[in-house]
């Protein structure tokens, strides 16, 4: 190899390196310590997080007894059954319980309607009914501090003289 | 000394001239040669000096039998012979003496001789590489006794003298040559005589005696060349790498940083797994028992006094609507318009609204019979069963 070639590939070299350097190399070297400093950023939330998470581990033991005791209360406002024909006749039966209790007459009690979503079972049920005003509030009064969780999602009452007839519609929880 | 090659005429037409005249009998024993500067060379002969008294003679010797092809020789002749003694011949006798080429022809005879495999013993003085062109006289120093004074124009020698130091020292002597220089118009300084230097060591075989005259040999300049390119590589080089280092370090410790926290953060996860599952099954819980945790609590009860204190006592109801916390009522009184005013500035209730055209109640004649519809200001109801009964009427 002649000088003169030997000149020629150190130039075309420099010249490479004076394009791959700034162009490329520095570029890239740039976004590699962005990213390790991004990384080492998130890297560094992450056992904050996790240090006030173990600094935390009492209250998050109180709150999972909490918890514990709470899904036994919860359990409890459950409708019972394996079938569904079961829990909507424990439903009916649940009514018609507090209805005897306050006095109010069923007319009419229609079909249970069974919803069920993210694993729950939702059973709609919707119950004629005679009765006077003041026994009407206690027995709703009671459908609202039943045991067995009900919520009323609908009353339709209708005064006639001194006695009131109408509908109402509860839905009673269950497990799917 | 020198071997006669043909193959550079001008070197051994030198060579054979000097070397007969330096034998011949009728030779002056105290001659030195005042040549051009671009036509000396090495002897090993010792160089005698110039008389005073012999310089015309020395001229025409060298015009006429050295170098009868050099018509001006030299422009500034005058040449202070020293005082010699025994002692400073007797020093001398065992010296190189040089006669002085130009570096350039220097270098060819050099390249010449080395080409047909002579090795020519040629030094050029070695503060000709260091002259400050500023100044056109310097001293060089290569001996105890007897010192170079050299002035040039430009790169070109135009004189080259050698003098003794002690008339160096002499008053009479430097004016002299002040007033010679000045006769030439060239600005110049003579420099104090200094303590010899020691000249910089040479790797060339052939430059043995360099150190002792202060001179190098021709292809110093070509080395030294090289040398200089090499030590910029170098350099470059080093920078070139020490910037790349450095610019790593903060990489390299951003990655050794980035090895710490991941070690602790897997030490952290594994010391937090227990309240991490407690955790997750506190979400778990939230999310599996979100119809129970998100019942709307709607008092029925609390809702119906609410309209007892609101209706009028001369007003009475014969519907009462509720579902998912809108509320329609139906009723007999005498003034609906009343009754609609205070649902809507009840805390409570929104949007009150008659549902249909009031009618005169047709036994009592002040009623009037009426449908209004007004909804809960916080119904919870309406969103909770969107979202988990969707496919019921709302």
């Amino acid at each position: 190899m002649t000088n003169r070639e030997k000149k020629l590939i150190w130039y075309s070299l420099i010249i490479l390196l004076a394009y791959l350097i700034p162009f490329e190399g520095v570029p890239k070297f740039v976004a590699f310590e962005q990213e390790i400093n991004k990384e080492n950023l998130t890297l560094e939330k992450k056992i904050a997080k996790l240090n006030q998470l173990i600094s935390e581990h009492a209250k998050w033991n109180q709150v999972n007894l909490q918890n514990i005791e709470k899904k036994k209360t919860l359990d409890a406002t459950l409708l019972s059954g394996t079938t569904q024909d079961l829990i909507g006749a424990r439903l009916q039966g649940t009514l018609q319980k507090l209805a005897d209790r306050h006095n109010i007459k069923l007319t009419s009690i229609a079909l249970p309607q069974f919803h069920t979503r993210q694993g729950w079972l939702f059973t709609s049920q919707t119950i004629q009914f005679r009765s006077s005003s003041n026994r009407l509030l206690q027995f709703l009064n009671a459908i609202d501090s039943n045991q067995v969780k009900l919520l009323i999602t609908e009353i339709n009452i209708r005064a006639n003289k001194k006695t009131l007839t109408g509908s109402f519609t509860v839905i009673g929880f269950s497990k799917d | 000394m020198f071997n006669k090659s043909t193959s550079f005429p001008l070197y051994c037409n030198l060579v054979n001239r000097v070397e007969q005249l330096l034998s011949s009998e009728s030779y002056p024993t105290d001659l030195s040669l005042v040549l051009p500067s671009h036509l000396f060379f090495a002897t090993p002969v010792e160089l005698p000096r110039i008389q005073k008294n012999q310089l015309q003679q020395t001229l025409q010797l060298q015009q006429s039998r050295l170098f009868p092809g050099i018509n001006t020789p030299l422009q500034a002749q005058v040449k202070p012979s020293p005082s010699i003694d025994n002692s400073t011949t007797e020093h001398t006798l065992d010296e190189h003496h040089v006669l002085w080429f130009s570096a350039e022809t220097a270098n060819k005879i050099y390249k010449q001789g080395y080409k047909t495999g002579h090795k020519i013993k040629l030094i050029f003085p070695f503060s000709l590489l260091y002259l400050n062109k500023d100044e056109p006289i310097a001293l060089l120093e290569h001996g105890d006794f007897f010192s170079t004074i050299i002035i040039w124009s430009g790169s070109e020698i135009v004189l080259w003298s050698s003098v003794a130091q002690a008339d160096l020292k002499n008053y009479d002597f430097n004016k002299e040559w002040v007033s010679l220089l000045q006769s030439t118009k060239e600005s110049y300084t003579i420099k104090e005589i200094e303590e010899p230097h020691s000249p910089t060591p040479l790797s060339c075989s052939n430059c043995a005696t360099v150190e002792s005259y202060g001179f190098i040999p021709p292809d110093y300049q070509e080395k030294r060349k090289h040398q200089k390119k090499r030590w910029m590589v170098l350099t470059i080089s080093t920078t070139a790498l020490t910037i790349f280092i450095l610019s790593l370090y903060p990489i390299i410790n951003q990655i050794s940083r980035q090895e710490q926290l991941n070690q602790t953060y897997k030490e952290l996860k594994n010391s937090s797994l227990k309240v991490q599952k407690i955790r997750e099954n506190h979400y778990i819980f939230n999310k599996q028992y979100a119809p129970l945790l998100e019942i709307p609590t709607v008092k029925i009860k609390e809702l119906i006094y609410s309209l007892d204190s609101i209706i009028p006592d001369n007003t009475h109801l014969t519907r009462f609507h509720y579902k998912h916390g809108s509320i329609e009522l139906e009723g007999q009184g005498p003034s609906p318009d009343k009754l609609l005013e205070q649902l809507e500035s009840f805390p409570e209730f929104h949007s009150a609204a008659l549902t249909k055209a009031t009618q005169q109640a047709s036994r009592t004649q002040q009623d009037n019979r009426f449908g209004l519809r007004f909804g809960l200001i916080k119904n919870k109801i309406k969103p909770y069963m969107e979202k988990f009964l969707p496919s019921t009427p709302h």
